[in-house]
């Protein structure tokens, strides 16, 4: 008997043995090289698919600036509070758990404002990330930094920042029209926001991060970050400055008279087509484009339901629509400088040209009436657009015929939109020439029963004045990279030359004469040579469809320095319901306050005849500190008088001190003791005096007074308006200016 | 007087321990799987043991004291006499069969949970189905060498032997701990073949196996059917009950040829359940590719056919029987736990001998192991003497 195991046994074990290294090489190893060579893509892919987790860094937003590097849009670094809800189920028994949530959403609600259920509640959901609050800006998202790091409970791992940006308009209101604003995720939604988004947005960035699976960051270093590349910046042609002060004087005229349909304003260099200012009153903050005004705020307030839900949605198109491109009106008279451009041109006038006004026209059976009803009679050229006469230049229509006015209409970009880089340009709704009849053609020969937008119509007037060029308006005039790099430039665009230089030359004579004495006189700006044409427009359209009557737009574009165009200005006033509707009246001197401001800021010197110099203001002479003697010689040297109170030898305080300027003439109070009351006078009221008027009544009130508005000489000049209310009480030699414009207007 | 006392000493000294070297080439070849598999234990485990128990080293310190005292056991158990453990064979089997049964009587010990599989006093637990598994080579060992004649009948060779073999695995199956049933069926099927019963009677457990497979499929035991089904299509039950096979599917199919290098498993984090438990040769293969896997599984063949060399050279059939059980044992643990791992057959529950977390199991396996070393020193005890 064998002692060791049998044979048969051995044999069997061997058996056993490849048996098993069948299996374990064979079987096991075939399906290892199977699962991790063949498809080892396939699991590489999917367990990719669960462990990595891709987010998205977003690009900085480009700025937006202003011709001079001001900033008028950029973006500002804000946090998104986030929580991860699933991950409380590391805490180890429920009463902890309950207490770190509760202890999270009593101190998230109180330092983001929030309710303390609403967070409770977001804390209890079954989700690994849930949102709590976006754009935390800097000092709340710090006090939640300062919370995680000092709560008992370990809310760290709970509780999470995201960086993000919002976007943030410093100047808020100013230029909200053009500039538009953004969406919720910083997508532009109006204005050059949404018409440059692709330039502005960026290319968002990646960072791809391995997670367990209870969604934390694996500890290991295979983290993969694609960096964001923020967006292009845009250099606009817009002038901050300018852009304030048309929006200062806007807005006063909106307030001053009534209007109801809003204003705009535009300023363009009328050589370049760059526009250095567009202001439309009622805008927003594009800082919080959805809050609607106080006014219109009170309106939705009334309503309930559904009326005020569509009222909210109605009021906010109206607020974010930039009326100066998006609206069309009818340009009036305003458009007597196209017609008389095209009449010109082709020769059936010239400067010298007389005409006879006998207060109407009758074309094709219908009569037309001139505005002046017993007619301006014998007028030249030059009296007729100052006049700004209808039937002379119904004439000019019918000498021209339909398809020659169309050919100019057309040429000057009246049929067309602009294409000036904002979005939402309207289409002008013209007769275009194959439904132009002998009536139609009259109507529109001064400006009536078409619309065009504003954008369109400065346009137009350019052309008309910088030697015939119809010149493409934008707003960009630069893309830059974020290393400031020219990415794009938008050079002068010239679409065609639609009149000669020698028009062109004809109608700033012409323009010339109608601010100097004719409708325009109210945008006199002394030492300026200006141009304008004002226009009234009558909204037929709009009467019919409402039933109201006396619904007007008040217009007046204005063309400086006249003699060597580089501005035109456009003041659109729709639908006043003030003292007056005439553009002359209330248009034009929102474009002389306008130019007034801007021309000398601009760098454009004044010239002043004698006569205005004698109006002009002088500085008054610092002499407080000086011995009396000094300052009586002083301030009669620049032609001002003086009243000394007390008895001392040295000035103590004078007034109005060195920062104002008074007319020559004026008094410049000077207090020589400590003790010496102030004197006080009570402001008269000025209105509907003359010039003379008001500054004897100035006098007789130790009043000082500065003149301001229209050419302080012509005929018919009343003030209409004053800085200080009348009946207030001030210190005597108080400066109150006065507004002042004429009541007579042609149109 | 003092020489005979000396005398006495000397033979009940040798009765109970043996002299004899001991195989160094299997030992060495244990020596490297242990360490291997604390390595890849470590690596594994410290996530998971980072977040469950605040302490990343939670399990490599368990298991690393686990192994020290398993191999000194295992070098003590290496000096024992066979001969000895085989007095015990009848004793033990009896008692396990009866601790089974009580076992199966009383309610759950372990807390959270009604299978019956956990024998446990405080925070001390261990599957008594391990000792069960080591109760059945043991008696089959021993009846195989006392009844060769008898091996090729079918009353003892296959009923006798089957019975032996059955009470156990019925009782574990009853637990209910199938992976631990198959394996003791599979263990006395070989025992049997290798003992010299007939080989046409393999004909019986043959069909015993497609009969089972009949019942799994027809679904009378409901959590059985539950994993042949998400076996069969993992993808369909991702997120439910094919998630553990399907983290291990994605774990091994990570690897490639070298892996992401040793401790950078991704699939550790959190994604594969317990990773230190059934699934961490899943994790072997991500973080050491195909190449490392082979390597390790290479390692284990080496150890079986080291393993079946001292069954084959063992002094008596008992040794042999016992060895080759032992051996065999390890063996069909290492590829039916692959085979799961990689999806391969339906996930049963079968941990990884040397890498899996489980001390106690540990303990029991190097005891085994020792009892193996044991044999290869009698060996060449006899023939040196």
């Amino acid at each position: 008997m064998v002692k060791g195991p049998s044979k048969s046994m051995v044999k069997r074990m061997l058996f056993a043995w490849f048996l098993l290294l069948a299996i374990m090489i064979g079987v096991i190893g075939g399906r290892l090289f199977y699962l991790m060579v063949i498809k080892s893509d396939f699991y590489q892919q999917k367990a990719a698919q669960q462990q990595l987790y891709d987010n998205e860094i977003s690009a900085e937003r480009g700025k937006i600036y202003d011709r001079n590097g001001e900033l008028l849009a950029t973006s500002a670094q804000v946090w998104t509070v986030f929580v991860t809800p699933n991950s409380f189920s590391s805490i180890k028994g429920e009463e902890k758990r309950n207490a770190t949530k509760a202890d999270i959403a009593t101190n998230l609600s109180a330092i983001l404002e929030l309710d303390y259920q609403t967070v409770l509640d977001n804390l209890n959901k079954k989700v690994s990330y849930q949102r709590i609050k976006r754009n935390v800006e800097k000092p709340v998202a710090d006090k939640i930094r300062k919370y995680i790091a000092s709560s008992e409970y370990k809310v760290g791992q709970f509780i999470g920042l995201e960086e993000s940006s919002k976007r943030y308009y410093p100047n808020n209101t100013l230029a909200s029209s053009v500039l538009g604003f953004v969406g919720s995720d910083n997508q532009g939604l109006y204005g050059l926001e949404k018409k440059y988004e692709n330039d502005l947005v960026g290319v968002p960035g990646r960072v791809v991060a391995a997670k367990d699976a209870k969604g934390n960051d694996m500890p290991l270093s295979y983290e993969l970050e694609i960096e964001a590349t923020p967006g292009n910046s845009l250099v606009t042609s817009l002038d901050t400055y300018i852009q304030s002060v048309c929006e200062k004087y806007l807005d006063q005229a909106v307030i001053d008279n009534k209007i109801t349909e809003r204003g705009a304003v535009i300023c363009m260099n009328v050589n370049s087509g760059e526009i250095l200012a567009m202001a439309v009153a009622g805008d927003f903050d594009p800082n919080s484009a959805f809050d609607l005004s106080p006014e219109n705020q009170a309106i939705v307030d009334a309503l309930e339901g559904d009326e005020k839900t569509a009222m909210i949605s109605q009021l906010r198109n109206v607020q974010w629509r930039n009326k100066a491109v998006s609206d069309t009106y009818e340009p009036g008279s305003v458009f007597k400088i196209v017609t008389a451009a095209m009449a010109l041109e082709e020769g059936a006038t010239s400067i010298g040209n007389h005409y006879n006004c006998n207060g109407y026209i009758v074309v094709a059976g219908r009569r037309y009436n001139c505005h002046k009803r017993e007619g301006h009679g014998a007028e030249t050229l030059t009296n007729a657009v100052q006049n700004s006469c209808n039937p002379v230049f119904i004439t000019f229509g019918q000498q021209l015929g339909a398809a020659t006015f169309s050919k100019y209409f057309e040429a000057f970009g009246l049929g067309e939109k602009t294409g000036i880089d904002l979005p939402g340009e309207a289409l002008p709704t013209y007769h275009k020439l194959s439904s132009m009849g002998i009536t139609e053609l009259a109507s529109s020969s001064f400006g009536q029963t078409f619309k065009v937008t504003p954008i369109q119509m400065i346009t137009a007037i350019s052309a008309a004045v910088n030697g015939g060029y119809l010149v493409q308006p934008h707003i960009v005039n630069e893309v830059i990279d974020n290393d400031g790099n020219t990415v794009k430039t938008v050079a002068t665009s010239v679409k065609r030359q639609v009149i000669s230089s020698t028009t062109s030359e004809t109608i700033r004579v012409l323009m010339e004469a109608v601010v100097d004495g004719g409708g325009g006189k109210n945008a006199y700006v002394s030492g300026y040579r200006i141009g304008g044409k004002t226009g009234t427009s009558q909204k037929v359209s709009e009467m019919i469809e409402s039933g109201e009557s006396g619904l007007y737009v008040a217009s007046f574009c204005g063309v400086a320095p006249i003699n060597d165009p580089e501005i035109a200005l456009l003041v659109i006033l729709d639908e006043p319901h003030g003292d007056a509707y005439y553009g002359g009246t209330i248009a034009a001197p929102v474009g002389g306050q306008i130019l007034a401001e801007i021309l000398p800021y601009m760098g454009i010197e004044p010239q002043y005849s004698d006569e205005e110099l004698s109006k002009i203001g002088v500085r008054v002479p610092s002499v407080t500190g000086q011995k009396v003697e000094f300052a009586k010689k002083a301030i009669t040297e620049k032609g001002l008088k003086y009243e000394i109170v007390g008895d001392g030898d040295t000035v103590l305080k004078q007034f109005p001190a060195s920062t104002g300027t008074l007319s020559s003439g004026s008094v410049v109070m000077l207090y020589t003791t400590d003790d010496a009351a102030v004197k006080k006078t009570t402001v008269p009221n000025f209105f509907g005096l003359s010039v003379s008027d008001a500054n004897e009544l100035a006098k007789d009130n130790d009043i000082n007074i500065q003149f301001a508005g229209t050419s302080v000489s012509g005929s018919g000049v009343t003030a209409y308006k004053q800085s200080v209310e009348s009946g207030t009480e001030v210190d005597v030699g108080t400066i109150v200016t006065v507004y002042f414009r004429t009541t007579e207007t042609a149109e | 007087m003092s020489e005979r006392l000396n005398k006495s000493k000397k033979s009940v000294f040798s009765e109970f321990f043996i002299k004899g070297k001991m195989d160094l080439t299997f030992f060495t070849l244990l020596l490297i799987l242990v360490t291997v598999g604390l390595i890849m234990l470590f690596s594994a485990s410290y996530v998971y043991a980072d977040v469950h128990k605040n302490n990343s080293y939670h399990f490599i310190m368990r298991q690393g004291f686990f192994a020290i005292f398993g191999i000194v056991l295992m070098l003590v158990t290496s000096r024992i006499n066979y001969k000895i453990i085989r007095k015990c064979a009848v004793l033990f089997y009896l008692c396990m069969a009866a601790f089974l049964l009580i076992m199966l009587i009383m309610p759950p010990m372990m807390k959270g949970t009604d299978v019956k599989r956990w024998f446990a006093i405080g925070s001390f637990s261990f599957q008594p189905s391990e000792l069960g598994k080591f109760a059945v080579i043991l008696m089959l060992a021993h009846l195989i060498a006392a009844n060769q004649k008898l091996m090729k009948t079918f009353k003892f060779g296959v009923l006798g032997l089957g019975i032996v073999g059955a009470v156990i695995c019925i009782l574990v199956g009853a637990e209910p701990h199938l992976s631990a049933a198959i394996l003791i069926f599979l263990i006395t099927i070989a025992m049997m073949t290798v003992g010299g019963m007939r080989l046409i009677y393999l004909l019986i457990p043959a069909g015993a196996i497609v009969a089972g497979i009949g019942v799994l499929v027809s679904g009378v035991i409901g959590y059985a059917k539950d994993r042949l089904d998400f076996w069969l299509d993992p993808w369909a039950s991702a997120s439910d009950k094919g998630y553990q096979t399907i983290q291990s599917l994605l774990s091994v199919g990570s690897g490639g040829w070298l892996g992401r290098g040793l401790g950078q498993s991704r699939q550790k984090y959190l994604w594969v359940p317990e990773p230190h438990n059934d699934f961490i040769f899943a994790i072997v293969c991500e973080e050491l590719g195909i190449i490392g896997a082979m390597l390790i599984i290479i390692l284990f063949c080496l150890l079986i056919w080291r393993g079946f060399l001292i069954a084959m050279k063992a002094p008596d059939k008992f040794s042999s029987m016992l060895a080759f059980g032992l051996i065999f044992q390890i063996s069909i643990q290492v590829a039916l736990n692959i085979l799961v791992v990689t999806n391969t057959i339906p996930n049963t529950g079968i941990s990884l001998p040397f890498f899996s977390y489980g001390g106690t199991s540990l303990v029991i396996l190097l005891v085994e192991m020792g009892i193996v070393l044991g044999i290869s020193r009698a060996s060449n005890t006899t023939k040196t003497v």
